[in-house]
Order: C-alpha cells, then sequence, then structure tokens
C-alpha cells in the first residue's frame, strides 16, 4: 500500500482523489482473485496435489505449546500437536488422545493416564512417558531447563487453569511420574475432577522433546521448528503471511484429507469474505454476522455456525478509582443497553443474559438473576450517590481483531461509550496490536476497561471462572479479589457431584452479579464459512478443531 | 522616510494593475471558476454544519435506522450505528477542512521562512536547510507522516503536525529558487544599494515577487493533504471515535465486513474526499493559469 501511494504521489492529486475511493470500493468486491493474492498463493507446486486453504483471523502468536493463550495460535496448533485427550469432533466430550485411558485414584488426588503405543513424532523420535514428562515440566516447573524461562516465556495459561506453577501454594499440580513407558502419572495438591479435560485443551499439546532441545529458545516461532505427533507437519511459517502445512502420513488417527494446508493470516472479516468469494480460500472463521447476507448470495459459499460457548465481557478495572466504587460499576451496567446493541449487532447470532457462563451451561447458573435492564436514570442516580454526578473520563479500550465473541469490536465499543456519555462519562477509545493488548491488560495498572471474552476450552463452568476469577485470574482487574469467590471455585473442582456443583456455581454467579467487574454482553454464535466443495468440517464448540477430516472436491 | 513614498506609490499601483489582471485571467479559466464554486460552497457547507444539520457526535446512534439505504428519512443512508451518512460527511468535511488548512498553513510558513533565509544568506544556512530539505524529502510523505502520528500519538493535532511537516519540504524548494533569482535582479539591488537591511528586503520586495507559485503551491497542496489525512484516518492513525472522519468511514465500513452490502456506508465518504481533492486542485490550476506570467499571452 504505501509503495503505491508513492508511486501515486506524482499524478496529479485529483486522480488520486479518485483512485482511493475507487480501489477501496473495488478491493472489496473481490471479484478478481489477482487482484487480492499474490500469484504463487492458491497454486503451491502446482501438480497432483491438492491444498486446503484456510483463512485464519490473524497470524499466531508462536506455535509453542503451553505458551499460548489465543486462539488464533491454537488453531495451528491443532493441526500440529496432539492432547493426551482429545474432544469429539463438534462436542465438547472426551476421546482418546495420545492417552487411551485415564482414572483417578479414589481420593481423586492421582490422574493416572495410559499412553498410545507405536506413535512417533513428526521428527522421528518416539512418544513416550519421558516425552509427556518434559513437556509438561517445561510448562510447569520454573526450573525445567528446557522452559527457557529466561528468554522471557510466561506460561501464563498454566497458572490460569492449574492455579500456580511447582512451588506455588495455590498450585493444582504436586507431582509429575512417568511410572513407566507408557504411563504418566499426575498427583495433585487437591482433586480436581476436570482434570482430564483441562490437560485436554488447546494449548497443551505435546512437543517433541528432541525437537525443543534441538532449537531451543528459537522453538516454536517464525523461522524455527514445531514439531509435534499431529496429522499435520510444519513446512514452512511465512512471516506476516502464511503457515505451510503438509499431511503426515504416519498420522496414527484418521489420515488428513488432503495433502498440504495453508493457513494464511488475513485480519479483516471483510477481506476474508472476499477471498473466500473469490476462491482463494476455502473455508474461514471469525465472520462478523453483518455479513451473512453476503454469505447466502454467493451460490459458492454456505454459511456455517459454531455451536455458542463463549461470553463477550467488558471489564471494569477497580484499580481505576471511579471504577472501586460498586456503584459505579453498576451504574455502567445499567447504562449500557445491552439488549438493544447484541439485536442490532448480533440479530440471530447473539442473545445476552445476565451471567458469565454461556447458556448451554444455565444449570450452573442462578436462574433468579434477572439481567440489568438498561436504565440511565438509575444510573444517573447511582454515580451522583457515588459522588460522580457529573461524570468522569473514562479509557476505553477495543480489540483491533475480530473474534468470535466481538466480531466488530470498535462499533460496538463506539456503542457502549455512545450509551456511556448519556450519563456523563466520557470516553476515549484506545487499542494496540493484538498480542500487545493482551499482554498489557495484564500488566499493573492494566485498561481502565476493555472489552474481551472466552471461549471455552472444555465444557465445565470451572474453565470461564476459574481463569477469569481464580487465584491467578484477575491482574486485569487492578487484582481484585473475592476470597469467597475463590473459596467456591476450589470446592467445586474437588467434587463430582453435580447438585453441589451446581448449587457452588450458583454462589458465584450471584456475587459476581453483584459485583460487575467483567459485564457479560453477549453469548454469540460465531458465524464461519465455506465453499461449497469443501465438507467434512465439524467446528468444535470449543473453538477450534483439527482439519484432518475435511475434504475438497 | 519620504524617499520611500514614491517607491511604496509605484508599488501599490502596480499591485492594483496585477490584481485586475489576475482577475480577468482567472475568469477565463474554466477549471478554476468551477474550482472555487465548489472550494466556496464546500467551504459554507462545512461552516454553517451546526446549523443545517445538529448533531452530537458522543450521543449519536439510533439502530432502528441501523444501515438503512439512501431514502427519504437518511437521505445517504445510515452507517453501522444507524448515524445519517449526510450528517457524518458534512462534520468529516469540517474536520478535514480543518486539518488540510491548518498543516498546509503550518508547511506555508514555516516552509516559506527556511527557504527564504537559505536562499537570501545562502552559506552555511543554506547548506543545513538544504539537508533538512533532503532528508525530510528522502521518505515516502505517508510513511513519514504514519511515524509522526504513531510517536505523537493518534490525535487530529498530530495528524494536522504530521501533515503539515510533509509540506515543509516542497515549500522551501519552491521558496529557495525564487529567492535565487530574485535577488540577483535588478530592483532588489537598488534597494540594497539604497541600504535596505535584509529583514526589510526579503519581507517587502523578495516574498512579495514569490507569493503567486506559492499561493498556486498551496492551493494544490491542500489537495494532497486532504488525501493524506484520509489515508491516515483510513489506517486508523488521526482523529479517534467519535469524531467523524473520512478515511475512517471508509475503513469502519469495510472492516465491519458490511461495504459490499450496503455500499453507502464507503461510497459516499469516499465521493466527498474526492470532491474536496477536485475543487482544490481545480482551483489551483484556475490560479495557476492567472498568476504564473510564463503562461499570460
Amino acid at each position: 500500500m504505501i509503495t503505491e501511494w508513492q508511486r501515486w504521489r506524482r499524478w496529479r492529486p485529483v486522480l488520486l482523489g479518485m483512485a482511493f475511493a475507487l480501489t477501496v470500493v473495488l478491493s472489496n468486491c473481490g471479484r478478481s482473485p489477482n487482484a487480492t493474492n499474490s500469484p504463487q498463493a492458491n497454486s503451491p507446486a502446482s501438480g497432483e496435489q491438492t491444498a486446503l486453504v484456510f483463512g485464519l483471523g490473524g497470524e499466531p502468536a508462536n506455535l509453542e505449546p503451553g505458551n499460548i493463550t489465543d486462539n488464533n495460535s491454537i488453531y495451528v496448533h491443532e493441526q500440529i500437536y496432539d492432547r493426551l485427550i482429545n474432544f469429539q469432533p463438534g462436542t465438547t466430550e472426551l476421546e482418546p488422545g495420545l492417552a487411551t485411558e485415564w482414572s483417578a485414584s479414589d481420593d481423586g488426588l492421582t490422574w493416572t493416564f495410559t499412553l498410545r503405543e507405536g506413535v512417533t513424532f513428526h521428527d522421528g523420535t518416539p512418544f513416550n512417558a519421558e516425552a509427556v514428562k518434559t513437556n509438561v515440566e517445561r510448562w510447569w516447573d520454573p526450573a525445567s531447563p528446557t522452559g527457557y524461562r529466561d528468554a522471557g516465556r510466561g506460561y501464563e495459561i498454566w497458572p490460569g487453569l492449574f492455579g500456580g506453577f511447582k512451588g506455588d501454594e495455590a498450585s493444582t499440580v504436586q507431582a509429575v511420574n512417568a511410572v513407566d513407558d507408557t504411563t504418566i502419572e499426575f498427583v495433585l495438591n487437591q482433586p480436581f475432577a476436570a482434570f482430564p479435560a483441562a490437560i485436554g485443551s488447546g494449548y497443551f499439546g505435546i512437543a517433541s522433546p528432541a525437537a525443543i532441545e534441538e532449537a531451543g529458545t528459537a522453538y516454536g516461532t517464525a523461522g524455527s521448528t514445531a514439531v509435534g505427533t499431529g496429522p499435520y507437519t510444519l513446512q514452512e511459517w511465512r512471516s506476516g503471511d502464511r503457515i505451510i502445512l503438509a499431511a503426515n502420513p504416519d498420522y496414527w488417527g484418521e489420515a488428513p484429507q488432503e495433502e498440504q494446508l495453508v493457513v494464511r493470516f488475513i485480519t479483516d472479516p471483510s477481506a476474508r469474505l472476499a477471498e473466500l468469494r473469490a476462491g482463494a480460500i476455502d473455508f474461514t472463521v471469525e465472520l462478523a454476522p453483518d455479513q451473512m447476507p453476503e454469505i447466502r448470495s454467493d451460490s459458492n459459499l454456505e454459511p456455517v455456525l459454531r455451536e455458542s460457548l463463549n461470553v463477550g465481557y467488558f471489564a471494569l478495572n477497580t484499580s481505576y478509582e471511579p471504577l472501586a466504587d460498586a456503584r459505579v460499576r453498576r451504574a455502567i451496567a445499567l447504562a449500557i443497553n445491552r439488549e438493544e446493541i447484541v439485536e442490532a449487532f448480533w440479530g440471530d447470532l447473539g442473545q445476552t443474559d445476565p451471567h458469565f457462563l454461556p447458556p448451554s451451561m444455565d444449570n450452573f447458573n442462578d436462574k433468579s438473576l434477572s439481567a440489568y435492564e438498561y436504565n440511565p436514570d438509575e444510573a444517573k442516580q447511582l454515580l451522583a450517590e457515588a459522588g460522580y454526578a457529573n461524570g468522569f473520563p473514562l479509557e476505553l479500550w477495543y480489540m483491533p481483531v475480530s473474534r468470535p465473541y466481538f466480531p466488530t469490536p470498535k462499533p460496538i465499543a463506539e456503542a457502549f461509550a455512545a450509551d456511556l456519555s448519556e450519563i456523563g462519562i466520557t470516553i476515549t477509545f484506545n487499542t494496540k496490536d493484538w498480542a500487545t493488548y493482551i499482554e498489557d491488560s495484564k500488566k499493573a495498572p492494566g485498561y481502565q476497561s476493555f472489552m474481551l471474552g472466552w471461549t471455552g476450552d472444555y465444557g465445565d463452568p470451572d474453565n470461564f471462572y476459574y481463569y477469569h476469577f481464580g487465584p491467578g485470574g484477575t491482574s486485569d482487574l487492578g487484582n481484585w479479589k473475592n476470597d469467597r469467590v475463590i473459596q467456591l471455585l476450589n470446592e467445586a473442582r474437588a467434587t463430582d457431584d453435580q447438585g453441589e456443583r451446581e448449587t457452588m456455581y450458583a454462589e458465584v454467579d450471584k456475587i459476581l452479579y453483584d459485583e460487575v467487574v467483567r459485564i457479560p454482553i453477549v453469548h454469540s454464535q460465531p458465524l464461519l464459512a465455506q465453499r461449497t466443495n469443501i465438507s467434512g468440517w465439524q467446528p468444535s464448540p470449543l473453538g477450534s478443531e483439527p482439519f484432518n477430516l475435511i475434504s475438497k472436491d | 522616510m519620504d524617499s520611500l513614498s514614491p517607491e511604496k506609490t509605484i508599488q501599490g499601483q502596480a499591485q492594483a494593475t496585477t490584481l485586475r489582471r489576475v482577475y480577468q485571467q482567472f475568469l477565463k479559466s474554466l477549471s478554476g471558476k468551477i474550482g472555487l464554486f465548489l472550494s466556496v460552497a464546500l467551504g459554507l457547507l462545512a461552516l454553517l454544519a451546526p446549523l443545517i444539520r445538529p448533531y452530537n457526535a458522543a450521543t449519536a446512534r439510533d439502530f432502528s435506522s441501523r444501515l438503512a439505504p439512501p431514502g427519504l428519512e437518511h437521505l445517504l443512508g445510515a452507517d453501522g450505528l444507524g448515524r445519517d451518512i449526510l450528517t457524518l460527511i458534512i462534520y468529516g468535511l469540517r474536520i478535514s477542512l480543518v486539518v488540510s488548512l491548518v498543516s498546509v498553513g503550518l508547511g506555508l510558513v514555516v516552509g516559506t521562512s527556511l527557504g527564504l533565509v537559505a536562499g537570501y544568506f545562502r552559506g552555511w544556512l543554506d547548506i543545513l536547510i538544504g539537508w533538512l530539505t533532503d532528508i525530510l524529502l528522502a521518505f515516502p510523505p505517508i510513511l513519514l507522516a504514519i511515524a509522526l502520528v504513531t510517536v505523537a500519538g493518534s490525535s487530529l493535532q498530530s495528524v494536522i503536525i504530521a501533515v503539515g511537516v510533509i509540506q515543509i519540504p516542497i515549500f522551501i524548494r519552491l521558496t529557495r529558487s525564487m529567492v535565487l533569482s530574485l535577488r540577483e535582479q535588478e530592483f532588489i539591488q537598488t534597494v540594497r544599494a539604497f541600504g535596505a537591511k535584509p529583514g526589510r528586503i526579503i519581507f517587502y520586495h523578495i516574498l512579495p515577487a514569490s507569493l503567486a507559485p506559492l499561493i498556486v503551491q498551496a492551493t494544490l497542496s491542500l489537495g494532497t493533504a486532504t488525501l493524506e489525512s484520509a489515508g491516515l484516518g483510513f489506517l486508523g492513525l488521526g482523529a479517534q471515535p467519535p469524531t467523524p472522519e473520512l478515511g475512517t468511514m471508509l475503513s469502519d465500513s469495510f472492516r465491519s465486513g458490511y461495504s459490499l452490502s450496503s455500499p453507502w456506508t464507503i461510497v459516499f465518504p469516499g465521493l466527498m474526499i474526492t470532491l474536496v481533492v477536485l475543487a482544490f486542485n481545480l482551483l489551483g490550476d484556475g490560479l495557476r493559469d492567472s498568476l504564473d506570467p510564463r503562461l499570460n499571452r
């Protein structure tokens, strides 16, 4: 774009003006594949080989298991790595992955996994209990020699789901033992009924220990390697552009249908849909509900809906003085017209309710709660009581990329701002690069208020609550802590009794409702699309899935 | 003092004749007339916006008319928040005109001053300013603007400064070349022989004589400045929401995925940008036709 600009500058600026408007409109039509695509893009190594091209909403942060939190990374991890436990396609039910069987001791403190035999990593290293142990220690043990923590690795998802690292008081895990070649054992400090599901979540792919050692601190970055046991092997990562994967002929599970998988990074939903229409990509994710008519109008495309298991929220940081007062936070919840906003931006593809948990987990919610109804007058009154009758300035951070829960963050942020300025809160908007956005939200003092969301990693309320409100979970809220919530979350982890868990989580729901630190805005049904010649795609409610079952006619 | 008054009178008379000639020439230029008309019309529209369409950017939204197509209620349709596109582009025009006028003003004043100094005094000052010009010209203008806005933080002020800075070298070069030829001419030599101080020579004699090309260049620069500020807005730099900005409107429509299903959200802001640039360029053309002595008969 920049070089274009330069060339044009020599022309008369009039032409420039017309060209500017025209380019935007035309580039948008996406009729011509050549206009938006480099020539070598779609015809990899022309010949017999068939390639499946996937349009991803952004570049992965890295390809290093355990050191990511974002879905764009997990998408690629799913293709390269396997986890101990898999999820049945399209559901949140567990099924064997690299472990064929798993069971807990009677006290719930020891989990034993029997590993699959005869599996090798892409580099030929055999897969065994030692390999699993090495991987887990990287994530969990700050002293692990291959964890390279001194090179800046944080593995922050680990304490997010398992309380803390080795040696931390809140750590769920006490020890990891390779009992024999095909048996791995996790000893826990406290019972955790959903442990297999948690260790099976998309972050924890098992990587080749030999490859990690060889690549050292560069492992998993663009230009280095990423070696797993998954359906595809990494061929090339062209930074800023694409990742090219090849089918793994020795895959232990169902062999990939296509020989090559190309993952292209395309940030704008408009651009993704335009490329899909042009046939430059075969299937894509995270489109905006507003694009539904456009998908429907093209006979080569079909919309694909992912089952909803997410929450998009608006977080209020209590370390910012006005927000330390719960009345002010409640006023904000009352001032934002969630009903109208969700209806406008999602239509049929989203719903709003007072709960942080998605509707499919409704049995864990406190059903007596009713949503904060839009009521600017009451909001103003609350603000006045709290001493902010004239409002206050507030920085609002919106995400730079479309996520399943907030497909178009900026206009939604503008809608919040318009609602909030009615009660005197003046908003300044901010955003930054996606990776930094997430990182900085967790660094003190964090953002005053920000938009973010969560897609379930496994089908248990624990995953939604523990990560956001557990012992390691609220650095982005100015370390707001509620001891009762933490206690309830720990107790609910320990028991298998469904009735008890429902009561405990309902209490958590009620406390969070009163505290309004993360205002649930929407539970959305993510919109995906594929070309009609694609078959076998079964989107997982967990937000990503391996593509080995997808074929292209 | 007395000795200078005849000089002034002669100059005054000369100016009056020149103005009359310029005016007649300008009337002969069709593009000039169209440009002048468009510029005045757009200027008035921007000035009177609050009277024509009262609007509060902070609280404006109306989801019931979200993405409404052009019609009686919304002449040019409505955007993703249900805001009237016509209103938005009129206010966007205001912002756009302010940015281009102020930034070109900045570029003109700074660039011309440096050019005058460099051209008149020569020597190490000229070399220094020459280097500065070269450095500024070495960067593609939009890249330099992006860098400046990124450093200064996204706001309307930083866009004005960034767009202003990238105009500076053009004015330095233009002025310096004018000064170089003027300072050797007889009327300047004469004034110098009378013992006039450099300040007086520069501001009373050289500057007025080099005004014509500067005016033409400034008018043309208004067009580029409009485009550059819209370009920055499109890239997400510059005026932050809810300030309506034409370039930002384009990218909002594009990024939100409804530019194709609701084309009015992108076409009309684009047309407004085109119209502004067209107006300034036609006006600039007309001015050049009438001001440039080499083009006269």
